[in-house]
Order: structure tokens, then C-alpha cells, then sequence
């Protein structure tokens, strides 16, 4: 990712990794977006040292690349937003 | 000679008018691409498109300020029919690149898939766009921006099962 980019509203499931920030990247702003399944299980699975993550922010930070409101699981260097269980319906005495 | 009824003339007039082609300001394409189309004009596909370029992206802006509208088709590459990617990226095998020009844009929906690199590229595109495309089984990145690039909006589109665990690469 080069510099200043809007990377918004996507959905990236499935890939080797969800979305990449490239390490000279800066500027660039990357919200709203749902990233989950990142590697594919199929892939974790087979090839266990491949790695990967739904978002992964390789710049340093004071390049200023910012994320917000993604959906994410997994991510390196960027925030995955805790999920509340609290709305999950519950078996009555469980 | 006999006059020509002159409300008969111009009724055949404004038919014929309405018959003929509008003014087509974009080039329409479909079918099999053998070597890199460059695009000049605004252009849409009016059906899908099988890639058999090697070495080279599929398809490639040649101007700048003009966008490439799938229109709900489908634009397939080389790559293994049966896995998608399922071996390994050749780095020069892209769908479409945005070849350096500037203010240019993809608009889906459609579906950009089995490329053994990138899906979509903007490379060293400064102002452009992608929206609403389906990017999948791509052996590098669904969509990818390179360092050259900037202010591209990457907005709205799904990237599923790009990238292969050799490459660092991903969805966007």
C-alpha cells in the first residue's frame, strides 16, 4: 500500500492475509472494513509456518497509517475491536 | 414528381434518428484476450473475458481520467481452474493495472479472478479507484496498491482466497 489511500467498507476473507499496510506505507486510513477467516484454515493448516492475519500493519507506527472500526479477528500492529458475548442468547441455566 | 408529405418526411426522419446507435462514448468488450489490452477510453465489459496473457498484466489503462466498468461480468485469468491460484505467483500475470495513470477507476460489481499475481493493481497511480469488485483466487493480492501509488479509495469490494502462503500478500 503506498501513501494516503482510503481502504474502506471491504470484506476479505479467506486470503493469505486480511489487508496488508506495506512497511513504507504512511498516511493511509483503513476503517470500516471486515476482515475475518485470514488465512483460510485450509492453508493454516497445511502450511502452519505460512502465518497470517486478518489486518497487518507492517509500517511503523509515526507513519501515521490509522484504523478504524474494522471487524477483525487477528491483526498485528492494528486494533481488532473486543466483541461483547453479553447478546449471545444462553441456554436457560447454562 | 409527387411532394413528399412533409409531416410523413419528418416522422421517418426522428425514426431513423432513434433507430441509429447512440453516441458511444466507451469501447465495450467481451471474449478471449490473447496479449494486453490498453485501454484509451472509457470501457465496459458486455460480457466475460478469458485471459491468456502471460508476462504481462490482462488489461491495462493507457490514459489517464478513465474508468473500466465490469457491468456484472467476470474477467478470469490463467491460473488453475480447479484451485484458483493452486501454485505458484508469477509476478508480471495481473488482471488489470492502472499502468501509471492518473485519476482512473474500476467499478464493479464484477469479478476479477485466477490471476497468478495481482487481481487488480494500481501501480504508481496517483487520484484513483476501485468499487464494488469481487477479487478472488488471485495468487498475490485480490487488490493491491504499490508504494508508488496514492489517494486511491479501495471502497466496497469482497477479496476471498487471494494470496498463497509464500507471498506476504492478501486481500487488499
Amino acid at each position: 500500500m503506498g501513501n494516503n489511500n482510503l481502504v474502506e467498507a471491504n470484506s476479505a476473507i479467506g486470503n493469505a492475509n486480511g489487508i496488508v499496510v506495506f512497511p513504507a506505507a504512511n498516511g493511509n486510513q483503513v476503517r470500516q472494513n471486515i476482515a475475518v477467516g485470514n488465512p483460510p484454515i485450509q492453508q493454516s493448516t497445511s502450511v502452519p509456518t505460512g502465518g497470517g492475519v486478518d489486518i497487518w500493519d507492517q509500517s511503523a507506527a509515526a507513519n501515521g497509517n490509522t484504523f478504524a472500526g474494522n471487524m477483525c479477528l487477528s491483526a498485528i500492529n492494528a486494533p481488532c475491536p473486543a466483541f461483547s458475548t453479553a447478546a449471545i442468547p444462553r441456554k436457560p441455566g447454562s | 414528381m409527387k411532394s413528399l408529405n412533409p409531416w410523413i418526411f419528418a416522422a421517418s426522419v426522428a425514426a431513423l434518428v432513434s433507430a441509429a446507435p447512440a453516441t458511444v462514448a466507451a469501447e465495450d468488450i467481451s471474449g478471449t484476450i490473447v496479449r494486453t489490452l490498453v485501454l484509451s477510453e472509457n470501457t465496459r465489459l458486455v460480457g466475460n473475458i478469458t485471459c491468456t496473457v502471460t508476462g504481462g498484466p490482462c488489461i491495462a489503462f493507457g490514459a489517464p481520467d478513465i474508468t473500466l466498468l465490469l457491468n456484472g461480468f467476470t474477467i478470469t485469468g490463467p491460473a488453475d481452474p480447479a484451485t484458483g491460484c493452486g501454485g505458484t505467483n508469477v509476478g508480471t500475470d495481473i488482471g488489470i493495472s492502472t499502468n501509471g495513470q492518473t485519476n482512473v477507476g474500476i467499478r464493479g460489481p464484477g469479478v476479477v479472478q485466477r490471476f497468478r499475481a495481482d487481481g487488480v493493481l494500481f501501480m504508481a497511480t496517483v487520484r484513483g479507484w476501485v468499487q464494488g469488485v469481487t477479487a478472488t483466487t488471485n495468487c498475490m493480492s485480490g487488490i493491491r496498491i504499490n508504494p508508488a501509488s496514492s489517494q486511491i479509495s479501495v471502497e466496497s469490494n469482497v477479496s476471498v482466497r487471494n494470496g498463497t502462503a509464500a507471498a506476504a500478500c492478501g486481500g487488499i
